[in-house]
């Protein structure tokens, strides 16, 4: 099976984040917020692992009266193992010790 | 809710919609999710901020869309040329009247007369046959990055790797037949079966990676936005 390349340290901060909480849609902001990233830098990643499968997103069901519904995100099936193997793999040396091994 | 917004709100919802223009057709969902993440920020400055790193992601997805087209062509221009300036290079460095068919490229060995230069017919027919190659290599090049993002890039790094390594031999030979005191070692480098074979790689190396490329990759489970 071929190795999945090495990801960048701001994806990998991404994918640390998503997994705190696979299950739950989070939108662009709390992800920011999370991670640090700012929208530059985040959407850019958001997009390139949605391209991959990597990420599902929908829109949010219930939005404030008088704002847009939010775009929401979440991995999916495949991206959650993509995100425990890279963390596994690379987290210690991106300073994401908190996450190696808690996402199981 | 006051509908009046403030000169700093307006200005992240000009930008943030700037940012919806400058994206791709295919990236509209996107373009409406960075506008829809700038109206629900908090503060003024919040927005801007949003919206500004907004219009930069726009403009990284853009050129990123706009490169990559490019570049597979310009690849395949440059490698083109590649081919024919090492040709005129190793004429220079050997300095020889009469280059054996199979090392040259064959419009210019038809079309170069004794000196074996290249004759203005020979560089016309040359761009006859490169211009539709690279036009084919572009639609090629745009298809294989819609079938497979990654794969597309991945190509693009080994034509140009097989590029780089291409006019470094070219490069090196010519260094070394210039060296004095030359080897059989040397005289086998300069041999027209070794710089055909460079060119005939140099060819074949991107298109098998192309082809390569092609390869519908393992089945992946399929991202569905629920509802």
């Amino acid at each position: 099976m071929r190795k999945a390349r090495r990801a960048s340290p701001q994806t990998l901060t991404l994918l640390a984040a998503l997994l705190e909480q696979p299950r739950e849609w989070r939108h662009g902001y709390d992800l920011a917020q999370t991670t640090g990233l700012k929208s530059g830098t985040l959407y850019p990643i958001l997009i390139r692992l949605a391209d991959r499968a990597l990420l599902e997103s929908r829109w949010q069901e219930t939005p404030e009266r008088g704002r847009p519904a939010r775009h929401m995100y979440r991995l999916t099936g495949t991206g959650l193992s993509y995100a425990q193997d890279q963390i596994a793999r690379f987290g210690a040396e991106a300073g994401l010790d908190d996450a190696l091994g808690s996402h199981a | 809710m006051s509908t009046n917004k403030s000169l700093a709100r307006r200005f992240a919802n000009r930008l943030a919609a700037h940012a919806a223009c400058v994206l791709p057709p295919h990236r509209a969902e996107w373009a409406r999710a960075m506008r829809a993440e700038t109206e629900h920020q908090t503060s003024d400055s919040a927005a801007v901020r949003w919206a500004a790193g907004s219009v930069v992601a726009s403009y990284i997805e853009r050129i990123f869309l706009m490169r990559s087209f490019a570049l597979s062509a310009g690849l395949v221009l440059a490698g083109l040329a590649a081919i024919e300036g090492s040709h005129v290079l190793t004429q220079m460095l050997f300095q020889q009247q009469a280059i054996d068919l199979l090392t040259t490229s064959l419009p210019a060995s038809l079309l170069a007369g004794d000196s074996g230069t290249f004759t203005p017919l020979g560089i016309l027919l040359t761009v006859m046959i490169s211009v539709p190659v690279a036009i084919v290599s572009y639609a090629l090049g745009r298809a294989l990055f819609r079938l497979s993002p990654d794969r597309a890039r991945t190509a693009i790094k080994a034509t140009i790797i097989a590029d780089a390594i291409f006019l470094a031999s070219v490069i090196l030979i010519g260094l070394i037949r210039t060296v004095p005191g030359e080897g059989p070692l040397l005289a086998a480098i300069q041999s027209t079966a070794v710089l055909w074979a460079i060119r005939v790689s140099f060819v074949a190396l991107p298109l098998v990676v192309l082809l390569y490329a092609h390869r519908p990759e393992p089945s992946a489970t399929s991202a569905v936005s629920s509802s």
